[in-house]
């Protein structure tokens, strides 16, 4: 893991020199705070931010696939994934490095909307505790899809497809935790409730619960989605 | 250093490089020589570690590319056919990330970067972005990403292609003085280049090496006959008839046919020793037909590439056919 500094400082660099970082930061911002003043502040005048959440983790699921269509898309489209791999650096390096860029970066993005939290302290008297464990959630459910955005991107040739193949995948993902019944007690249904990420969230960390079995669940497949990376990309050098 | 035996590579059902065995010893500089899609690349690409080989045995300055990857990828200097490179980084800042990649020492780095950028000619360019920059530039400064942690072995796949044609010399004469102290393998199409800066050449073809020897050999071994380039005025047909019935004389080809003034060209064949020379000036005394130009045509790697390919290709097809039929 020695060049996973070097890496990670190359892939924040592509990052914030590329006028997508910006769109997506701004975006970001604003929308979510749209709802928030509008919605929460101006005519609900409530203390209470699920909703906000709700709408950010709807954002960040069409964002996250433009963190990382670039990723492994891009090294494949413009060949540079062969001075890449000609370096003396793992394949594992290389994804954990590229995963940990991303992860900053969404620090990065959800860092400003805590001004939301920060004005509704000020002018309400709102209960920390769901505040806190939402963002948690949020940053968990961002690096899920991150990750699931990665191995998308290393299967692919160009950021388009990148991108849609996630989004797709999510939203598949998530589909799949609405429509299974939640009284459905055969071990199907329960599998396919579980695999999910959908009831990990809402109604999780958004009521304030932070269960270590839901972070275990995003903790457990966001690494299974690196591993699975490392091996996607590894394949496609030996065919 | 690079020793590969009986190598081969399938992508599917398609035979890219078909068991193919050659030697590198320190210090040389070898041409690989073959038309587009030889599999010159494909075998770049092995040993640089970049794709695994399907069967065969690959030593890379000792070590096996596979098994040995980061040990091979810290020896060898590759740059890849399409140059590829970050475009959005500036020339400086994309070196100095390859060498701290390449384990250059954080205190040498700035003086290696530095180095390279001279020794190919960019350091006016260090700070601007790759993506900008012309096609001529970003080879060098793939170029330059190749040597930056002074690897001993230099992959280079088609060093000059798309460079304008000062640009070539430059890449030239660098790769001529990288070979002093380092074992340069080079690909190419272009075979003045190898007989320029290669001793030793491998030509390549379908997948397999049709030849492989020192240059000035390969151009030896086909030197069996002389070869003239006769100019001269008056009527073609009759001129041609006369040098075509000199004794000695194998060939004729009427290269240049009443062009302006009267002019025509041959290129005579005739035995080695036979004094083809001698008869041809008296022939033309003889018919009063004024000698405009005389000229040894040597012979060229390009007349021994041509020769070697093409006999593969003629290979390569039957066998296909038969594989076809089976």
């Amino acid at each position: 893991m020695r060049n996973v500094a070097a890496l990670t400082k190359r892939e924040l660099t592509a990052y914030f020199l590329s006028p997508m970082a910006y769109i997506i930061l701004t975006v970001f911002v604003l929308v979510p705070g749209y709802i928030f003043y509008e919605f929460t502040i101006s005519r609900w005048r409530v203390a209470d931010m699920t909703v906000v959440i709700h709408f950010m983790s709807w954002v960040l699921l069409f964002i996250s696939p433009m963190l990382t269509m670039r990723l492994f898309a891009d090294e494949f489209e413009s060949g540079t994934i062969e001075t890449l791999m000609t370096a003396p650096v793992t394949t594992l390096e290389v994804v954990v490095s590229k995963y940990l860029a991303s992860l900053f970066f969404l620090l990065v993005t959800l860092v400003p909307t805590f001004i939301y939290a920060i004005v509704m302290f000020a002018i309400g008297d709102p209960d920390p505790g769901p505040i806190v464990s939402s963002y948690l959630g949020l940053y968990l459910l961002g690096a899920y899809f991150l990750a699931v955005g990665m191995a998308a991107s290393a299967c692919v040739r160009t950021q388009v497809s990148a991108a849609v193949i996630t989004i797709v995948l999510l939203l598949l993902l998530q589909i799949l935790g609405i429509i299974v019944p939640q009284d459905a007690v055969d071990p199907f249904s329960k599998a396919l409730r579980y695999a999910s990420y959908w009831n990990h969230f809402i109604g999780v960390f958004t009521k304030g619960i932070i269960d270590t079995r839901d972070v275990v669940y995003f903790v457990s497949t966001s690494l299974f989605c690196v591993f699975l990376t490392t091996v996607i990309v590894t394949v496609r050098r030996w065919r | 250093m690079i020793e590969v035996e009986h190598l081969t590579k399938r992508y599917g059902n398609i035979l890219a490089v078909d068991d193919i065995s050659f030697g590198i010893e320190r210090g040389e500089v070898v041409g690989f020589l073959g038309p587009n899609g030889a599999g010159k690349s494909t075998v770049m690409r092995i040993l640089t570690s970049f794709i695994p080989a399907t069967s065969g045995k690959v030593r890379v300055a000792g070590f096996d590319p596979f098994w040995e990857s980061l040990q091979v990828r810290s020896n060898v200097g590759y740059l890849p056919e399409s140059v590829p490179l970050y475009r959005e980084m500036r020339v400086n800042e994309y070196l100095f990330h390859r060498a701290r990649l390449k384990g250059v020492a954080a205190c040498d780095r700035k003086h290696r970067v530095g180095e390279v950028l001279d020794q190919c000619g960019i350091t006016e360019v260090g700070r601007r972005v790759i993506g900008q920059l012309s096609k001529g530039y970003r080879q060098r400064v793939g170029l330059a990403d190749a040597l930056v942690n002074d690897p001993p072995i230099l992959v280079l796949d088609e060093p000059t292609v798309g460079l304008d044609p000062n640009q070539v010399r430059v890449v030239r004469e660098m790769v001529k003085s990288l070979g002093e102290r380092r074992t340069v393998l080079l690909s190419t199409h272009i075979l003045s280049e190898v007989e320029m800066i290669c001793p030793r050449v491998i030509i390549i073809s379908e997948g397999r090496i049709v030849a492989e020897d020192r240059t000035e050999n390969l151009t030896r071994s086909l030197d069996t006959s002389d070869r003239y380039f006769v100019q001269t005025r008056g009527s073609g047909e009759a001129i041609r008839a006369a040098l075509g019935s000199l004794p000695g004389v194998s060939r004729v080809d009427w290269q240049e046919k009443d062009a302006e003034g009267g002019l025509n060209g041959f290129l005579v064949d005739g035995a080695k020793d036979a004094g083809v020379r001698e008869k041809v000036l008296a022939t033309l005394t003889e018919n009063d037909w004024p000698l405009v130009q005389l000229a040894v045509r040597a012979p060229t790697l390009e007349d021994v590439f041509v020769n070697r390919t093409q006999t593969a290709d003629v290979v390569g097809h039957e066998a296909q056919a038969t594989e076809g039929e089976a």
